[in-house]
C-alpha cells in the first residue's frame, strides 16, 4: 500500500483547523480560545495524564505523592475532542480491485487528514473502526502522527457492521462529547437515524461525510441483472436500461436531500465526496468551504 | 380487407407461451454491487409492472412475435376484392399485327399492348391462370395456361410485333381450345382493331376487349410494280393511300438501286388514293419512299408502309425448239411433259421461227446459221461445226459412265439401254466438251460450254435404241433441259410477296446451295439438295436476292430477286376500333367490368421469414457482441459461452 500522505501534503495541512459548531465541555489545555471567563495561570482542575500530554503541565507534587501523572488545568484554553468514526463494513470497500477509487481506502486517507489536523492544534483525537475493537487514541500532539499513520495503513475492511448498534455503543462508551466526524456511504438497508441521534444525544457536533464511489453515482450497468450486494449478499433482479438509470439517479438525489436535511434540523454537517475527487482538493476547498475546516 | 381462413387467428395465441418461456427462461447476469439499496428505491414503482418490465427492449422477444403475427396473418389469407381481377381462365389475345408498331401512341400500340397485358396479369387472381396467345399471321400461345405471374410477364414482355396481318379466325380457334375446359373463361383482345366485321368466333367464354390507339393518319404506298410492255420499256405503277381524314402532300422518292433517280410531289386527298404511272422505266430494282415535304414533320404515325420495292421480271423469251426432219413420238412427248416448258417442233433447218429459243434441239441435223441458245444435238450428221462424228456401227461392248456426278446424269441409269448401233465421237482436243458416257471406249454423250453457249450432244439415233421404254429417258430429258436453261426459279402464290408470305425457289439443277441474301444484310445459305427450297422467313420487307452456286468454290450460277412489301389496306388502315364486333356475342371496352380478389398472404409470409432471418442475424450478433445467455431460444441454438 502506498503512503497515505506525502511530505507536501502534511505541510499543506499544518494550516488548518477543525471547527466544532456546537458548544464544547474542554476539559484539557489545547490552543483553542475559550468563551470562559479567566486567567492563563489560574489553576482549574488534574486531570489524568493521556499519552501525549506537554510533560510540563505534570504536577510533579501529585505524583510523588500519588505515583500517578496528572496533569494542571487552567481556565483560559481549552482543547477539543475530535473523533473520527470510520464505517469500514464490506460496501465501503469498494470498488474492490479498483484501489484508485477505493472508498474505504478514501475514507482512512480522509480520516488521516484531518486527525493530523487535529493533532497539529493539540486537538484530542480518538479514530474508531465501526464494530471494531480498537480504536487510536485518544491522543494529542503532532509526535502522535507516525502511530496514527501506521494504524490507518492496517485497517482492513469488517465484515460485519451494525451502524446503528456501533455508534450506540460508541455513544454510551464517550467520556466527553466532541466533534464527530463520521466517514461512511450511508448505503444502509436498516437506517442511519438511531445511530446518528445517539451521537447528538451526547451533546457532540457532528460532521457526517458520504464517501460513493463514482460506479455508485453513475452506474454503467446494462440488460438483465441479477445484483448480487457485496455487504448481505443479497440479490436483486433488475432489467437495467436508460431508464432505470435515471431512475437510480434520482433515488441517489433523494437520499443525499434526505440525508442532508436530517443533518441541517440537528445542527449537524452533511457533505458527499466522490472518490474520482482528489482527496487534497475535498479537504482544502470542499471542507473548508462549507465550514469544517478553517 | 377480408379473410379466407379467420379461424387461423387462433394460433396467434402461440404469443403467450413464447411470453411465457421468455419470462420462465429469461437468465440474468449476476453482478455484484456494493449496495442494492439504492437500486431498491429506484424500483419501488416498477414494482407493479415487473413481469412486463422484465419484457421490456427485449428485441429479440418483439421480432419472434411479428414474426408470429405475420405469419399467422398470412395463414389467415387476406385478400382484398377488386375490380378488374380475373379468376378462372385468363386468355389474353395480344395483336401483334403491322399496324400496332403504329406510334400514335408512345412508344407504340404495341408496347402499349404489353403493358394492358401485365396490368392484367398483376391483377390476376391466385387461382386464376391465363396464357398468352401471340395474334399475327401464324397465331401462337405464347405460354401454356399458368398462374405463374413471373413466367407470363416474361412471355409478354419479350415478344415482338410482326408485320404480317393477323389471323384472327385461327386466334379464336386457339383461344377457344385453350378455355374449352375451364369453368369460368374470360377471353380478352388487346387490339387496334383490324378484326373483320362479324367474325364468327367460338365458344371463348367472356369477351372482353381492350382498345389500343388514337389517330388514323396514316398514307401507305399500296401498289409498285414495273411491267413489261410490248415495246420491252418497263411501265411503272405507284399507287398511294391517304387512311386519314386530313388531305395530305408528300414526296415521293424513286431509288434505283439506293440512288435517287426520280422525286416528285404527290397530294393524296382525305380517304382517297394517288396513282403515278410512268413510262420507259428502266429495268431494274426499285425502291419507292413516301415522305414529308421539307420543312414537314413526320408524315403519319405509321411509316412501315411509306416504302416499298419492286423488281423487274422480263418476260419469258421463248421455250424449247425441236427440229427434226422426220420427227420422234418419245421426244415430243416427254418435252411436253416436262413442266416449265414450252416445246415447240420444226421440220427443216432452213425454216427456223425468228423468235428465239432457250433451248434448240436439232435431231440428226444440224443448222446452216448457229442459233444463239443453248443445243442440244441428237444423233449429229458428220458435217457438223462441233465434233467429229465416226460412221454408225454395231455395238460389240457395254455402256461406261464417265461423270456419274455431272447433273446430267442425275438419276440416269444407262446399264439397262441397248444399242443396235451408234456414231462414235472424237473427244474434243480443246477439252470443251466432256465425255458423259462412253460405249465401246468412244464417247456417244458429250456435254460441255462451246463459247457462251451450253452443248449437250448425244451420238447415237434414239429410235436405233431400248431408250425411249426405260425410265432413264425421261429423266435424261428433264436433267438435259435443266442443264442447258440454268436459272433459279422464284415460284410466289401471287404477284405480290407480303411478310411472312413463303417463297418457293427452284434452284439451278447444277448449283449445290442457294444463299439468299436478306435486306437487313444477313445471308442466309440452303442446301440445295431437296430440288424446292421453302423460304418462309420473309417478315423483314424490302428485296431479298438469290444466289444458287457452289459455295465451296465460290462460283456463282445465278442469281435473281424478289421484293416483300406490306401492301395490306388492313394493317394501313390504321384507325382504332373502340368496339369489337363478332358474331357470338359484342364486347367493347365498357363490358371490361370484372371483379375479383387478390391475395396478400405471399408477401406477409415473406416478411415473416424476413423477420425470423433478422431476429437470428440479431442474435447471433449479440452474441458475438456480448456473450451471454437472453432467450429460452439459447438452449436450442447451442449454449453460448459465459
Amino acid at each position: 500500500m502506498p503512503p497515505l500522505f506525502t511530505d507536501s501534503d502534511l505541510r499543506s495541512l499544518e494550516q488548518l483547523m477543525l471547527v466544532s459548531r456546537r458548544v464544547r465541555n474542554a476539559a484539557y489545555q489545547g490552543e483553542r480560545r475559550s468563551a470562559r471567563r479567566g486567567s492563563s495561570i489560574e489553576f482549574a482542575d488534574f486531570r489524568n495524564y493521556v499519552k501525549g500530554d506537554d510533560l510540563r503541565h505534570l504536577d510533579w507534587n501529585l505524583f510523588a505523592r500519588l505515583e500517578k501523572p496528572f496533569i494542571k488545568l487552567f481556565e483560559d484554553e481549552e482543547d477539543l475532542a475530535v473523533y473520527l468514526l470510520i464505517d469500514a463494513s464490506l460496501s465501503m470497500d469498494w470498488p474492490r480491485d479498483a484501489v484508485q477509487h477505493n472508498k474505504l481506502q478514501y475514507a482512512l486517507r480522509l480520516a488521516g487528514a484531518l486527525s493530523y489536523i487535529g493533532l497539529g492544534t493539540d486537538d484530542r483525537i480518538q479514530l474508531d473502526i465501526l464494530g471494531a475493537q480498537r480504536p487510536f487514541g485518544p491522543v494529542r500532539g503532532r509526535n502522535q502522527a507516525l502511530g496514527l499513520l501506521d494504524w490507518l495503513a492496517e485497517q482492513t475492511a469488517t465484515p460485519t457492521v451494525m451502524f446503528n448498534d456501533a455508534l450506540q455503543q460508541f455513544a454510551a462508551r464517550q467520556t466527553r462529547p466532541g466533534l464527530v466526524i463520521l466517514l461512511s456511504d450511508f448505503l444502509l438497508a436498516d437506517g442511519y437515524q438511531s445511530g446518528i441521534d445517539a451521537l447528538l444525544a451526547r451533546g457532540n457536533s457532528l460532521t457526517a461525510i458520504q464517501v460513493l464511489a463514482p460506479d455508485e453515482i453513475a452506474p454503467q450497468l446494462n440488460g438483465d441483472l441479477r445484483l448480487i450486494d457485496v455487504e448481505t449478499n443479497t440479490a436483486r433482479e433488475v432489467t437495467v436500461d436508460q431508464a432505470l438509470r435515471s431512475r437510480y439517479q434520482q433515488a441517489l438525489a433523494a437520499f443525499q436531500a434526505e440525508l442532508n436535511a436530517y443533518a441541517q434540523q440537528r445542527d449537524a454537517v452533511f457533505t458527499t465526496v466522490s472518490t474520482a475527487v482528489p482527496w487534497e482538493t475535498f479537504v482544502l476547498a470542499n471542507l473548508r468551504a462549507i465550514g469544517v475546516l478553517k | 380487407m377480408q379473410l379466407l381462413s379467420p379461424l387461423a387467428l387462433a394460433f396467434a395465441l402461440l404469443a403467450l407461451p413464447i411470453i411465457l418461456l421468455y419470462m420462465l427462461r429469461l437468465r440474468r447476469r449476476e453482478q455484484t454491487v456494493s449496495s442494492t439499496v439504492l437500486w431498491q428505491k429506484a424500483l419501488q414503482d416498477y414494482e407493479a409492472n415487473r413481469p412486463w418490465q422484465r419484457l421490456r427492449r427485449n428485441w429479440l422477444l418483439l421480432l419472434q412475435l411479428l414474426a408470429l403475427l405475420a405469419l399467422v396473418f398470412a395463414l389467415a389469407r387476406p385478400f382484398q376484392r377488386a375490380p378488374g381481377v380475373t379468376s378462372g381462365q385468363l386468355v389474353i389475345l395480344l395483336d401483334a399485327s403491322a399496324s400496332m408498331q403504329a406510334t400514335d401512341v408512345a412508344p407504340s400500340r404495341f408496347a402499349r399492348a404489353q403493358a394492358e397485358a401485365l396490368a392484367l396479369i398483376d391483377t390476376l387472381g391466385d387461382e386464376a391462370q391465363a396464357s398468352v396467345i401471340h395474334v399475327a399471321d401464324r397465331p401462337t400461345q405464347l405460354i401454356a395456361p399458368t398462374s405463374d405471374k413471373r413466367a407470363l410477364r416474361t412471355a409478354i414482355s419479350e415478344t415482338q410485333p410482326t408485320l404480317t396481318e393477323a389471323d384472327w379466325t385461327a386466334a379464336f380457334a386457339l383461344s377457344s381450345a385453350a378455355t374449352r375446359s375451364a369453368a369460368q373463361a374470360t377471353t380478352v383482345v388487346i387490339s387496334d382493331g383490324g378484326l373483320p366485321a362479324n367474325l364468327p368466333v367460338p365458344t371463348v367464354g367472356e369477351l372482353r376487349f381492350v382498345p389500343v390507339g388514337q389517330s388514323a393518319a396514316n398514307v401507305g404506298i399500296t401498289a409498285l410494280a414495273l411491267r413489261a410492255t410490248v415495246n420491252d420499256q418497263p411501265q411503272l405503277l405507284i399507287s398511294a393511300q391517304n387512311y386519314g381524314d386530313v388531305d395530305q402532300a408528300a414526296t415521293l422518292s424513286l431509288f434505283l438501286d439506293e440512288t435517287l433517280f426520280h422525286a416528285r410531289q404527290i397530294n393524296i386527298p382525305a380517304q382517297g388514293s394517288e396513282t403515278v404511272v410512268m413510262d420507259a422505266w428502266p429495268a431494274a430494282t426499285l425502291r419507292a419512299e413516301l415522305s414529308p415535304l421539307s420543312g414537314a414533320a413526320a408524315l403519319d404515325d405509321f411509316p412501315l408502309d411509306n416504302v416499298a420495292w419492286t423488281v423487274y421480271r422480263p418476260p419469258v423469251t421463248g421455250g424449247v425448239l425441236y427440229v427434226s426432219a422426220e420427227g420422234n413420238l418419245f421426244v415430243e412427248q416427254v418435252l411436253a411433259a416436262l413442266p416449265q416448258v414450252q416445246a415447240f417442233r420444226a421440220n427443216s433447218v432452213d425454216a427456223l421461227p425468228a423468235d428465239p429459243f432457250d433451248v434448240y434441239i436439232f435431231d440428226g441435223v444440224v443448222p446452216q446459221e448457229w442459233p444463239d441458245g443453248e443445243v442440244l444435238l441428237i444423233n449429229p450428221p458428220i458435217s457438223n461445226p462441233l465434233v467429229d462424228v465416226g460412221i454408225s456401227q454395231a455395238v460389240t461392248g457395254a455402256v461406261t459412265i464417265q461423270q456419274a456426278d455431272h447433273p446430267i446424269q442425275r438419276f440416269v441409269d444407262w446399264g439397262d439401254v441397248n444399242f443396235a448401233a451408234y456414231s462414235p465421237l472424237a473427244t474434243d482436243a480443246s477439252a470443251q466438251l466432256q465425255p458423259l458416257v462412253t460405249l465401246d471406249g468412244a464417247p456417244i454423250v458429250l456435254a460441255g460450254t462451246v463459247g457462251r453457249q451450253r452443248v449437250a450432244i448425244l451420238g447415237f439415233d434414239i429410235r436405233q435404241t431400248d431408250l425411249p421404254l426405260q425410265v432413264a429417258f425421261p429423266i435424261l430429258f428433264s436433267n438435259l433441259i435443266e442443264w442447258l436453261t440454268p436459272s433459279t426459279v422464284i415460284q410466289t402464290t401471287g404477284d405480290i410477296v407480303r411478310p411472312g408470305d413463303a417463297v418457293t425457289i427452284l434452284p439451278d439443277i447444277a448449283a449445290d446451295a442457294i444463299v439468299i441474301l436478306r435486306p437487313d444484310d444477313a445471308r442466309v445459305e440452303v442446301p440445295a439438295v431437296s430440288g424446292a427450297v421453302v423460304y418462309t422467313d420473309t417478315a423483314l420487307p424490302g428485296v431479298y436476292e438469290v444466289v444458287s452456286g457452289n459455295p465451296e468454290t465460290g462460283e456463282v450460277v445465278d442469281g435473281n430477286r424478289f421484293a416483300v412489301n406490306l401492301f395490306s389496306a388492313l394493317e394501313s388502315d390504321i384507325a382504332p376500333q373502340t368496339e369489337l364486333s363478332v358474331v357470338q356475342t359484342a364486347a367493347s371496352a365498357a363490358d371490361s367490368a370484372n371483379e375479383g380478389r387478390i391475395e396478400y398472404w405471399r408477401w406477409i409470409a415473406a416478411l415473416g421469414l424476413l423477420l425470423i432471418l433478422f431476429e437470428w442475424w440479431w442474435y447471433q450478433r449479440q452474441r458475438q457482441l456480448t456473450p451471454r445467455p437472453s432467450t429460452w431460444l439459447t438452449r436450442w441454438r447451442g449454449q453460448p459461452s459465459a
